[in-house]
This record gives structure tokens, C-alpha cells and sequence, in this order.
């Protein structure tokens, strides 16, 4: 944007011990300061990529032998896996950071790390899907492979099937290559991975003229706690994300087309732009939305100046993007109202109880079965938090110094805002990290949690920038010490470690079964109960069973179980209450129920994260674990057939019950 | 009809044809594997974007953006094949690779502008990533980095499958067809070890059939059908007990099938 723009606001320090102290903190957090980005040095060729590799090799060894002791319990297991996670991600970082690295070498160490994390995550689980969100998008693409067509029902996750874009492809790979969908899925994500770092790496680079700047973010990003599972999940949000970074890439290419001579090429882009939107409007809502929004405030950021040349643009894709996401919601009957609305109304309830202090909080590293996490593990995400929180501040007003916008203190009385033709994007990433607050408040709320992990995801692509900006133009600036730079990797290498921490714990070992608890509660003798059913009784039957058999029966049981977010009837009472009354045989007759599955294994112990069944079941069968003659009571009915029997499971034919009492 | 001109788009349409044809034709997962992705995540997003932006270098930028379209295209493609119910194998191969021909075709059509001698003299030769320095000793690190990361897998993967907590002799009685009184009685061994197993069963307490030596290895199954002599109406419970190694005093596992009625 062309044209200065000033503003004057609040009072100024004046002289005087207090106002040098003022005077002293703005400029460490950088006030009115020039960010002179330094690119330390060029270096050439691959430099240590090689050697990082094999280090990173090496970590990834050690923890596939922890994973495989932890699934034998063996005492050695968490030790090995922290020290392989340390092993890929210290010289990784110590490299991003050290003066003289040549682009290519930093863009490859970004890849590096960021499929090793991913090679992490599929260690854990290598033949299978594993991960609670993983079963509920594998019953989606499973279903589209079975019937050869889009939006068929999936009662784990009914919005699922009407964001299938995930599932296309993944199905598309599966059908062309005749691979599993497990495994199609599991490379299509790879792809996706190198896909988003190298955009992201690309746009960050575009934002500031330095490969240390994007290489420095995006392995801040890399430290956000759900890009190490959470982001790399056969989920939907997992690819959400990579079509996210390729549309703002995008936007970014045509802002460069559009400042340059080549307007032709930008209207080239158009078609790209369009296609994408499109693609993540049928990918995922959340994502889609915030799209939407980052371009219609990026539009509203860049009118605030008449005369700019980008604002037709720039309104233009905010349109093209609120068309996309809307129109595809339209279209699909507006699903995410009455699937998101009550978590964020519940979340935020919660959260103003909290600020009023009028409510209970979630209490932080403590798991839903009580068990806290190590204490090393604290400190280190601790560390990591006011390592974040001091990278803002020091980054903050440097950051928006990037983009142009500088706040000044002008002759000793009074604060300035100079806007010289700044930066749109650059000061949106920016304000983007004031969601970071927010989504930390909202992550000690029993409700709010989820709400404040998916907020932190979108809150980390300015972060990442932020922090980025703070430790090259304040921390490390032009300087080419290796303490100074063996000081910062250290710091990144906290931050990273602490991601994987909040990340995965407290799974991120494999360890024997527990109850209720995802991943470790999926094992093979539940496994063949499933394809059991499959087998034996034919698909598509409705069970009520616990959380994780929904899982095992949808997909490898191709069954349809019974959960209160598909049908509105909660059937917990079904198979936990002592005696068989109206309620059970009410729920049984209006939700449908064919059959019952019953696991012993509930009765040995609490439920893992909290739930036996889905989030908002009865707390009263929480205060002991179901006895098993509440489970068994179905014995006692003659009318009632018992199929199946392994021992730990148990199969109850209710269809003579279905009839109305 | 007009030849195809530029020598990429030749070559594009050959490895989208191939591609599909493999992916239709061949039993070779690896060959299929490599079609089949490059169907799905490059081939037709090059094609459009030689038609969208015809000068633009091949650049990392432009990389990242041809895999994106291909993915956009490829999404969108199946809402299209949906409609049709063709989400299979044969579906997907001709749908992307028609889609690939007919955006190089198109591309074809927009002629390339031939650049200025000194736009040519300025222009440098871009690939996606700088290519050059890549040492011997880089490369055997890397090669041990490789191997090392195939043995982390092996470990994991040895160990996932290895992986058995419980074992479980699994015992079941279902419905046999149409007719209410025709059962199918099975067992199946998911222990570490053979067993002998007897089964018994017995319509409203009276044992009307018995099998006293079922000898299973791990993982084998018997099954058996059953006609119960019973009348076809409700309320006859026949049950089945399994019992294990002998040992007749416990009774292993339960099940049970209200006899002469059907759902």
C-alpha cells in the first residue's frame, strides 16, 4: 500500500528513572524498532542435511524399539522414546539455527523434521489405523469404497461423510493402486506433509526475503502440540491444513503477480484459487471457515487504505473463499450448526465461569484417570510455554515492523502509528497470535479444551512467524556466534520436545491394554470380535456398545452402532444399569438396537480419558467401574439370544426387544 | 486434428494413458502404487497448470501448487463420479486421465509465447530444488539414513504384529439361512496353543448332541451346522457349552438361540 498513515494515541513517557525503565522495555520488545532481518551468512549446497538424516534415523530406531518394549510393559521403553524424540529434534534445531546455512539445506532440514514426526506417528501403529479420529474418517472411506458413492451415514462421526474430501482421495489412491486404505491414506498424508511445510516455508520466506526467517518458523509451527499427532491423523483437519497453506501460498503468488508486471499470470491463478477453496470447503468446516474469515479480514485490513491497488483482489478472494465455505455448508444442509454450536457455546460458558471464577478449572498435566504427568515433562512444557510467551513479545511489534506498520514514540508526549504501505498478510499472521491467550484460557476448561487445541493450531501459523521474526531480528539477529546460536536451538528444541510432550501424552508410548483409552484399548481380540460380526451376522446390524467397540464394529465390523450424536438416545444405561426396567427397554425399542456387545474388561478399571461411551454419558458411572453381573443381566432374559461368547466379550441378540413395551 | 506440439505434453498424456492403463490392468501393487499416485497427485495438476499458466517456471512454488491442483482436481472429480456410482478402479483411472489428456490437449491449444532472445539469455534454469553438491559422503549418510529408517520400521512393524495381550478361544451359535431351526455351531482357537475341545449342547436342558474331541491348532476354526427337533414356534432355548481340555467341570464358554423363532 502506497501512502503513509499515522495516528497518534495515549500518553507518551516523559523523562525520569520510570520513563527510561519504560523507555528501555519497548525497546526490548522491540517498540518502534526497525526489523532488519540478517540471513547470517550464505552457505552452500547441502551442508549437514545428510548428517542431520542419519541422527534423525537413529532417534527413529530408538523409538521403535521403545514402542516395541512398551507394548511388553518394559520399565525401558518411555526413557528410550524421549531420548530418540531428543535425537531427532536437536541437531535438527541446532541446524536450523546455525549461521551459514544455505536455503536448500534449511528447507530440507524443515522436511526432515517434519517427517520424522510423522514417521513418529506412524511407528506407533505401522499395520494399522490406531487413533480414535482415524476409525471415525476410516468408516467414511471404507463405506465410500463398499458402495461406490459419496454422503452415506456414518453414526460415529455423522458429519463426517459430508466433508468426504479426505476420503476421496484416499479412496481414489486406494482403488488405482489396489493398497489398503490404511495404506493410501498414510502416503497421501506424507505428501500432504511435505506439501505444507514447503508452502508454508514458501510464504513465510515471501513475507520476509529469508530462508532463516521460514525455516525458524516453520519449525516453531512444528512445536505447536497438535502437529505431531493431531495434524498427522487420517483425519479431516490433517488435509484441511495442507489445502489451507496451498490457498494462502496462492493468495500470496497472485499478490506478487498483481505487484509485478505479470497481471496474467495472477488471473491464471484464479482457477487455482477457486479449485482449492473449494477442495477445503469439502474438507473440513472449521478450517473452511477460518479461510473465509483470514480473507475477509485481509480484505477489510486492506481497505482500510483507498487507493490500494489489491483491495478488488483481496475482496474479490475474500468472496470466492465465504462462497466456498458457505455454499459447500448450504449445500450439505448446514450440518456444523448443531454439530459445533453447542461445544463453543458450552466452551465459552465454561470459560467465563472460569474467568469469573465461578467454575472448576481442568487441571493442567493430569490426565482424566488422575495420573499426572512426569515431572520432567511439566517443566519442559512449562519452559516451552515462557519461551512462546517471550518470543511474542519480543517478536510482536517486530513482526508488524515487517509488514510496515511501526508504533513509535514521537516526541516524548505522544505514541504514533506509522503505516507506510504495510502489509496486509504479514500483520494478519501477526494478530493471529492473539488467539494464543485465548486458546491456552480455553484449554483449562473441561468443555473448551477441544475448542482451545483446534483454536492453537490456526493461532501457531502467526506464531510461528512471530517467534520466527523475534529470534532473527532480536535473539540471534546478525550474529554469527555459534553460543548464541547453540542457545537458541536449545530454546527450539524445548519448544519442539514440549510439543510432542503435549502432543501425544500420555500415549505417546505404546503400553498393555487400559480401558477406554484409544489407542491402547484397540488390540486383536477385540479386532476379530468385530470381523466376527462381520462374518457371522452380516453388516450394516445397529449395536450398542462402549467407545471403542463402536470403533472395531464400524470398521471392521461394518456394523452401524447406536451413539447419542447419530440418534439423540443415550443406550449407556443399556448395557451398565444392574436391572433391566422400561428406560432400557424404551432405548432398546426407539434407537433400534439389533444387538449388544458386551466387554468384561470394562468391569477392571475406570475409563481411561474420562468416558466409557461419549462426552456428556451420566457422571454416576464414573464413581466405580460396572460390575459384571450389570453387564451379564441380559442372561436372565429367556426372550434374549447370546450368539457370541470369546470369554471377554459377550454378544446379546435384542430383537425381540425391539418391539414397543 | 493437430498434433501435439510441446514435447512435455506428449509425454504427459503417455504417462496418464500408461498409468491408467496400468492401474486398470496390473497385478503389481508396486507399478499400481506409482500410477495410481501420480494420477492422483501430479499428473492432471500439471496439465492445468500448463494450461492456466503457460510460462511460468517449473519452480518449488510451482511444484507445491501442480500437487495441490492435482488434489483439488481429483476431489472434485469425485464428487463428479459419485453421481455416476463409478468410485472403483476403472472410474478413477479414466475419469483422471481423461481429465489429464484434456487439459494438455487444451494446453496445447494456448500456444507458448516464445520468449525475447535476452528474456531467454536472463532467464535461469530453475528446478524444484537446487540440485547441486550432493557428495559421496552425503550420499552413503543418507543411504545409512534409509536403512536405518527401513530397520525402525522392521521393529515396529515386527512388533505391532507380535503384538497379542489376550488370548481367546471365541464360541458362537447363529442362524443358518431362512429356517428357524437351523443353527451353525463354531469354534475358533486364538490361544498360544493346540486344544481339545468338547462341545455340548442341549435344547431346554436335555442334551440332544454332543462332539467330545475338537482338537484346534492356534488360529483354526470348526464349525458345524445344526438342525434342532423342534417344531418351528417360539420359545425353546437350546444352548451350547464348550468346554476345554477335558476339563468337564467348567464350562468354558456360553451360548444360546431362542429355537424355532426368527427375527
Amino acid at each position: 500500500m502506497d501512502g503513509a498513515v499515522t495516528a497518534t494515541t495515549g500518553p507518551a513517557p516523559t523523562d525520569g528513572i520510570g520513563a527510561r525503565a519504560l523507555r528501555r522495555v519497548l525497546q526490548i520488545i522491540g517498540v518502534g524498532q526497525p526489523a532488519d532481518i540478517a540471513e547470517l551468512g550464505a552457505g552452500s549446497g547441502w551442508g549437514l542435511l545428510a548428517h542431520v538424516c542419519l541422527t534423525a534415523s537413529i532417534g527413529l530406531l530408538l523409538i521403535a524399539i521403545a514402542q516395541a518394549g512398551g507394548w511388553r510393559n518394559s520399565p525401558w521403553s518411555e526413557t528410550a522414546y524421549w531420548i530418540g524424540t531428543a535425537t531427532i529434534v536437536l541437531p535438527a534445531a541446532t541446524r536450523i539455527t546455525w549461521p551459514r546455512v544455505a536455503r536448500q539445506e534449511r528447507l530440507g532440514l524443515v522436511l526432515l523434521l517434519g517427517l520424522a514426526f510423522y514417521a513418529v506417528k506412524i511407528l506407533y501403529s505401522p499395520i494399522r489405523f490406531a487413533h480414535f479420529d482415524e476409525f471415525l474418517h476410516w468408516a467414511t472411506a471404507i463405506d465410500i469404497m463398499d458402495r461406490q458413492h459419496l454422503f452415506s451415514s456414518n453414526s460415529l462421526l455423522p458429519i463426517s461423510p459430508l466433508y468426504p474430501a479426505l476420503e476421496i482421495l484416499t479412496t481414489a489412491l486406494a482403488n488405482l493402486s489396489g493398497m489398503s486404505v490404511f495404506a493410501s491414506g498414510m502416503l497421501l498424508l506424507a505428501v500432504g506433509r511435505v506439501l505444507f511445510l514447503s508452502a508454508i516455508f514458501l510464504l513465510f520466506e515471501g513475507m520476509t526475503g529469508s530462508s532463516r526467517v521460514a525455516a525458524l518458523a516453520c519449525t516453531v509451527f512444528m512445536a505447536g502440540s497438535n502437529f505431531s499427532l493431531f495434524e498427522a491423523q487420517f483425519a479431516y483437519e490433517s488435509l484441511a491444513f495442507v489445502l489451507l497453506a496451498l490457498v494462502l501460498l496462492t493468495d500470496a503468488q497472485m499478490k506478487a503477480a498483481h505487484e509485478t508486471a505479470e497481471r496474467s499470470a495472477g488471473v491464471g491463478l484464479w482457477p487455482v484459487a477457486g479449485l482449492l477453496l473449494l477442495a477445503l470447503a469439502a474438507t473440513h468446516h472449521l478450517t473452511a471457515y477460518f479461510a473465509a474469515l483470514f480473507f475477509t479480514l485481509l480484505a477489510v485490513l486492506e481497505a482500510l487504505h483507498p487507493g490500494s491497488p489489491d483491495v478488488r483482489r483481496r475482496v474479490a478472494f475474500a468472496l470466492l473463499s465465504l462462497l466456498a465455505a458457505f455454499g459447500w455448508s448450504s449445500a450439505m444442509g448446514n450440518p456444523t450448526a448443531g454439530y459445533i454450536g453447542p461445544v463453543f457455546e458450552q466452551g465459552f460458558q465454561e470459560l467465563y465461569r472460569l474467568l469469573s471464577a465461578h467454575g472448576p478449572a481442568r487441571v493442567p498435566f493430569v490426565g482424566e484417570d488422575g495420573i499426572g504427568m512426569p515431572r520432567w515433562q511439566r517443566g519442559t512444557a512449562l519452559t516451552a510455554m515462557v519461551l512462546v510467551c517471550v518470543g511474542l513479545a519480543t517478536g510482536f511489534f517486530r513482526a508488524l515492523a515487517v509488514a510496515n506498520l511501526r508504533l513509535l514514540v514521537a516526541d516524548g508526549r505522544r505514541w504514533k502509528i506509522a503505516a507506510q504501505g504495510f502489509d496486509s498478510g504479514t500483520v494478519l499472521l501477526t494478530l493471529l497470535t492473539l488467539a494464543f491467550p485465548l486458546s491456552v484460557l480455553l484449554r483449562l476448561t473441561k468443555s473448551g479444551w477441544e475448542i482451545g487445541s483446534r483454536l492453537e493450531t490456526y493461532a501457531y501459523l502467526g506464531i510461528g512467524f512471530v517467534v520466527a521474526v523475534a529470534i532473527a531480528v532480536f535473539w540471534q539477529g546478525p550474529s554469527q556466534c555459534r553460543v548464541r546460536a547453540a542457545g537458541v536451538a536449545a530454546a527450539l528444541a524445548i519448544m519442539l520436545m514440549a510439543g510432542a510432550i503435549l502432543g501425544w501424552a500420555p500415549f505417546a508410548v505404546a503400553s498393555r491394554y487400559k480401558v477406554s483409552a484409544d489407542s491402547l484399548s484397540i488390540e486383536p481380540v477385540g479386532i476379530d470380535a468385530a470381523e466376527w460380526t462381520r462374518r457371522w451376522l452380516g453388516s450394516g446390524n445397529r449395536f450398542a456398545t462402549d467407545r471403542i467397540n463402536r470403533l472395531l464394529l464400524a470398521t471392521y465390523g461394518r456394523q452401524t452402532p447406536v451413539t447419542t450424536l447419530q440418534s439423540g438416545i443415550d443406550t449407556s444405561h443399556v448395557l451398565f444399569a444392574t436391572k433391566i426396567a422400561s428406560d432400557e427397554l424404551d432405548a432398546i425399542h426407539y434407537a433400534g438396537i439389533d444387538y449388544l456387545l458386551v466387554d468384561m474388561r470394562l468391569t477392571s478399571a475406570l475409563p481411561t480419558l474420562g468416558v466409557y461411551f461419549e462426552g456428556g454419558e451420566d457422571a454416576a458411572i464414573h464413581a466405580n467401574p460396572p460390575a459384571a453381573s450389570a453387564l451379564l443381566k441380559f442372561n436372565a432374559l429367556r426372550q434374549v439370544g447370546r450368539p457370541f461368547d470369546n470369554g471377554m466379550m459377550v454378544i446379546y441378540d435384542v430383537r425381540s426387544l425391539r418391539a414397543p413395551h | 486434428m493437430r498434433r501435439i506440439s510441446s514435447p512435455d505434453l506428449k509425454v504427459l498424456i503417455a504417462a496418464a494413458l500408461t498409468s491408467a492403463a496400468v492401474a486398470v490392468g496390473s497385478s503389481d501393487i508396486v507399478l499400481r502404487a506409482l500410477c495410481g499416485m501420480s494420477l492422483v497427485s501430479f499428473l492432471p495438476g500439471y496439465a492445468a497448470m500448463r494450461l492456466l499458466r503457460p510460462q511460468a517456471a517449473f519452480s518449488l512454488s510451482y511444484a507445491i501448487v501442480v500437487v495441490g491442483v492435482s488434489f483439488g482436481l481429483c476431489i472434485a472429480g469425485g464428487l463428479a463420479l459419485q453421481l455416476v456410482g463409478a468410485m472403483n478402479s476403472a472410474g478413477w483411472a479414466i475419469l483422471l486421465s481423461t481429465v489429464t489428456v484434456a487439459l494438455a490437449v487444451a494446453a496445447d491449444r494456448v500456444s507458448m509465447p516464445e520468449l525475447p532472445a535476452s528474456q531467454i539469455a536472463e532467464t535461469p534454469p530453475q528446478t524444484v530444488v537446487a540440485t547441486a553438491g550432493v557428495t559421496s559422503k552425503q550420499t552413503a549418510l543418507l543411504a545409512a539414513s534409509l536403512l536405518t529408517v527401513g530397520c525402525a520400521f522392521w521393529v515396529a512393524r515386527d512388533a505391532a504384529i507380535a503384538r497379542q495381550e489376550f488370548w481367546a478361544t471365541e464360541f458362537w451359535m447363529v442362524p443358518r439361512g431362512e429356517s428357524p431351526i437351523a443353527l451353525t455351531l463354531g469354534v475358533r482357537n486364538r490361544e498360544q496353543a493346540p486344544a481339545d475341545y468338547a462341545v455340548e449342547l442341549t435344547l431346554e436342558g436335555d442334551v440332544i448332541a454332543a462332539w467330545r474331541s475338537i482338537r484346534l491348532r492356534p488360529g483354526e476354526s470348526w464349525t458345524t451346522p445344526i438342525d434342532l427337533p423342534v417344531e418351528t414356534h417360539a420359545g425353546r432355548r437350546a444352548e451350547a457349552q464348550l468346554f476345554k481340555n477335558n476339563d468337564r467341570q467348567t464350562v468354558y464358554r456360553r451360548v444360546w438361540a431362542d429355537a424355532g423363532r426368527r427375527n
